[in-house]
């Protein structure tokens, strides 16, 4: 039996999604480190991917399709600036390294677009409904605070405490707060070991749906071995199961290298 | 200019440069494959097209997400699309009884689609397969259940439904690269 053989089942049940959530984190964890098994996948998936396409088409109704395309304009108008800023979890390799070093930027843009949507929204309606300024006014005091603790997290002088049992060896550590729905991530880290030269921190998001995991993001600790990564546009709402940091050659990878330094489920 | 658009780098190209002609072009040409999957997946017309939605909208505002280096649009559409409603399913906890729920939805149609090429090969090479390799094929990737949901599901052990998944699969990529 070759060293693959013991995950040949696996293989073939995570490619057409059949392994239970436990199963395929360990198997992913298998095929972060070996390259042939996630060629194997790749090929199997393929193959899967013919269960779906072989089901009957059936084309939506005309109201769903004039629907969807009004919904379209909508999107249009609101999501310009932040296409162009997006970070997507797998997106081009470009598009990643950027990632960190845009973050607090980012954060603050995205801030400043959803003010700006929620300002003109409000304006037009203000001198129709009281209410509605008290709205603007929430609104207002909501984005404000997002903004300050943004602007905390990622300070050059925030201090980042970590309180343990008294005694305990301090441990690398990190925690990462994720929103699908709100396409929002922030990470925190201490006591990061330092990096070798080149190298470089990365999270990997494992989506709950037992894909592989996507690079979410690459980050570097500083002097104290504190780090912050802040992430307000990310990807396409990927459900997760859980994420882990690996290290990696500068400016990142598209796939994790063993070992895995920290990890975490949902 | 069909043409063009079954290109799928310049569909992606046209995206990215917020062609809205070019969007429904798209929309034309994959709505039914993608209906078609979530409806199986979900058997529940609203539900459906919430995900139709999502997918699409999905492309519009992030075009980079599928990249043509590393493969086709219609796998990937069709893929993601069964991720999608699975994940839907599983969080909306539909109790379906496959043999008993009506698939169809009486406000649309079966017309022809443009990527019925791929479809037509993919529907010939599941036909080919034994019918008990594709049934726990369909009941895994098209039901979203576990292989052992599938073992009790069709009264047969662990290890013969390991067995038929992989068998099924094996046999469907050397029909691919046939």
């Amino acid at each position: 039996m070759s060293a693959h053989e013991q995950y040949r089942d696996d293989l073939a049940l995570y490619a057409v999604g059949a392994l239970s959530s436990e199963e395929s984190a360990r198997l992913e964890l298998h095929l972060a480190e070996c390259s042939t098994c996630r060629e194997e996948l790749n090929s199997l998936s393929e193959a899967a991917a013919q269960i779906a396409l072989a089901v009957e088409p059936t084309v939506p109704s005309a109201h769903f399709r004039a629907e969807l395309m009004a919904r379209l304009e909508e999107q249009r108008s609101v999501a310009v600036a932040p296409r162009d800023g997006r970070l997507p979890v797998a997106g081009r390799q470009y598009q990643r390294r950027r990632a960190w070093f845009w973050a607090p930027a980012l954060a603050t843009l995205a801030f400043a677009l959803a003010f700006v949507a929620v300002w003109r929204q409000n304006r037009t309606l203000t001198g129709e409904n009281r209410d509605l300024a008290a709205r603007l006014a929430t609104s207002r005091q909501t984005l404000d605070r997002a903004g300050e603790l943004i602007r905390a997290l990622t300070a050059p002088d925030a201090q980042h405490v970590s309180l343990v049992a008294a005694g305990a060896k301090v441990q690398p550590e990190a925690k990462v707060v994720y929103s699908s729905r709100q396409h929002s991530l922030v990470l925190l880290a201490d006591h990061l070991n330092p990096l070798p030269a080149h190298k470089i921190y990365e999270l990997w998001l494992l989506p709950a749906n037992g894909s592989p995991a996507l690079p979410a993001g690459t980050f570097k600790p500083d002097d104290r071995g504190s780090a912050a990564l802040v992430l307000s546009q990310l990807g396409d709402g990927v459900a997760a199961k859980g994420f882990a940091v690996t290290v990696e050659n500068e400016p990142g990878s598209a796939v994790p290298t063993m070992p895995i330094v920290l990890s975490g489920t949902t | 200019m069909t043409q063009q658009l079954s290109n799928d780098a310049s569909i992606v190209a046209r995206l990215l440069d917020g062609d809205k002609e070019g969007f429904v072009r798209l929309y034309d040409e994959y709505a039914g494959l993608i209906y078609g999957v979530a409806l199986r997946v979900l058997r529940n017309a609203a539900a459906a097209e919430d995900v139709v939605q999502e997918v699409f909208l999905q492309l519009w505002r992030n075009p980079t997400s599928f990249d043509p280096k590393r493969g086709r649009l219609a796998p990937w559409l069709a893929v993601i699309t069964r991720h999608r409603a699975v994940d839907s399913l599983r969080k909306l906890k539909f109790e379906v009884d496959s043999s008993e729920t009506p698939l169809s939805d009486p406000q649309a149609s079966h017309a022809s689609v443009h990527c019925s090429a791929e479809s037509d090969r993919a529907k010939r090479l599941m036909a080919q397969l034994p019918a008990e390799q594709r049934q726990v094929l369909e009941l895994a990737f098209l039901d979203g259940l576990t292989h052992v949901e599938i073992a009790a599901r069709v009264s047969q052990p662990l290890g013969t439904v390991k067995s038929r998944i992989r068998l099924g699969l094996l046999s469907l990529r050397k029909g691919l690269s046939a």
